[in-house]
């Protein structure tokens, strides 16, 4: 019963306080990669705490075989890991489980479908109107806005408008380019699009919208990072000035923090702390491990090994 | 494969440009002009282009008639729309460099840049 309490309580401070709290802590942007890698901990133990707490509410023969393979007593293991007596509570804690992996498959495949075919269609496009520059899968489309994206995927490729070509010299040419390349190898659209499919499966969970916003900015300046170890602060800040300058118009950005933050985040020439980077790694590992160990304490409770209490 | 690509956008080059409907036939004979090509091969690249929605089977007594969905510069535009519509939606199939600007935001970042260097440091 206790356990039930414990892991339900933390399953609602990570899914409510944690993202709140996370996105306060701005040194993260020191120190982009751990913190997305906290961020996705956040997220998958939000996950992996709702599996686990149905889980432990299992019917009688999930118990036993749960209680044979921590070599429990029993009705020990009955005593911690099941609801007593109430095997209809035990299953329908089971089919809530599959519900929940199927209402995340089901997202999972309605936010790649969707990906994917606006990926095919620009692809289509593309190879239609499109006109290779240079080498190496670099697109040119004939628009005057400056615009510079990258399709990805298998066939992936970077796209930037005549204007975009226009605009940039050519060392802010080659950081945009770098950009968007460390996105396409590193597979940004997935480690995003994972949030997306946790948006849709559970669009009230608030703090996986929180998440997503937080991971996307983060995945921005990770690849800001790339292009300027290559290129220098100068060009990747150059660039971003003068494609947000002017680049198309939008509705008054709603969750972006824009140009302006990350030109200050490169001009911010403060190292992470090797503190700083320790205690986000802790605290991921931390994260990750704190329902896993709950689960496990009344095994790891000495008391119970090999006594049974018949 | 990167022929067939190719030859999909000579085929509809010469769509855009003649501006009327066409046959296989017509398409034929005019890559024939330049390259050797078979008639099997015509008519799947039109079909493909069909399915893509850049052609458009014309119904006609006689043979299968093509003719281009829309112009050149409509694609183009649609290559910049489709962008902007997926980041709109919040969705990761693209990846922009930047967002889109508020005007406002717009107005401040050109007038930064028109503000003169203050250290001129190489």
């Amino acid at each position: 019963m206790r356990l039930s309490v414990l892991l339900g309580g933390y399953l609602l401070l990570m899914a409510t306080a944690a993202p709140w709290a996370l996105s306060r802590i701005k040194s993260l942007s020191r120190t982009p990669r751990l913190g997305l890698a906290l961020w996705q901990a956040c997220a998958a133990t939000v996950v992996g705490s709702a599996a686990l707490l149905l889980l432990v509410k299992a019917p009688d023969n999930v118990s036993h075989r749960i209680a044979a393979a921590l070599e429990l007593c029993v009705h020990t293991g009955h005593r911690v890991y099941s609801v007593s007596g109430r095997g209809i509570v035990g299953s329908v804690a089971l089919i809530a489980v599959l519900l929940l992996a199927a209402r995340i498959s089901i997202a999972a495949f309605r936010v790649s479908h969707a990906s994917l075919s606006r990926r095919f269609r620009q692809r289509d496009l593309l190879a239609l109107v499109g006109s290779p520059i240079a080498h190496e899968r670099v697109v040119m489309i004939e628009d005057a806005t400056p615009v510079a994206y990258c399709v990805p995927g298998r066939k992936s490729c970077v796209v930037m408008t005549s204007g975009a070509l226009e605009a940039l010299d050519n060392r802010q040419f080659a950081a945009v380019l770098e950009h968007e390349r460390a996105h396409l190898s590193e597979r940004h659209h997935l480690v995003v699009g994972a949030f997306d499919v946790l948006v849709s499966a559970f669009p009230f969970v608030t703090g996986f919208r929180l998440a997503r916003d937080h991971v996307a900015r983060l995945v921005e300046m990770i690849a800001d990072d790339a292009a300027v170890r290559r290129f220098g602060t100068e060009a990747v800040s150059g660039a971003l000035l003068r494609l947000g300058a002017f680049g198309p118009v939008g509705l008054l950005n709603a969750g972006g923090p824009g140009v302006f933050a990350r030109v200050e985040r490169l001009l911010d020439t403060r190292r992470a702390s090797t503190l700083l980077q320790t205690s986000v790694a802790m605290l991921t590992l931390a994260i990750l491990a704190l329902p896993i160990v709950l689960v496990l304490m009344p095994a790891i409770n000495p008391a119970a090994h090999g006594f049974c209490p018949l | 494969m990167a022929q067939l690509g190719e030859l999909e956008r000579v085929v509809m080059e010469r769509v855009w440009a003649w501006n009327r409907e066409v046959s296989v036939r017509d398409v034929l004979e005019d890559l024939q002009r330049h390259r050797v090509v078979a008639y099997t091969t015509v008519m799947t690249i039109m079909h493909r282009l069909e399915r893509k929605g850049f052609l458009v089977r014309v119904s006609s007594a006689r043979t299968h008639m093509f003719r281009a969905a829309t112009t050149r510069e409509a694609h183009v535009a649609e290559v910049m729309a489709d962008a902007w519509s997926a980041a709109g939606d919040r969705q990761s199939a693209l990846m922009h460099f930047v967002d889109r600007m508020s005007a406002a935001e717009a107005r401040q970042l050109r007038a930064l840049l028109e503000k003169p260097k203050r250290n001129s440091r190489p």
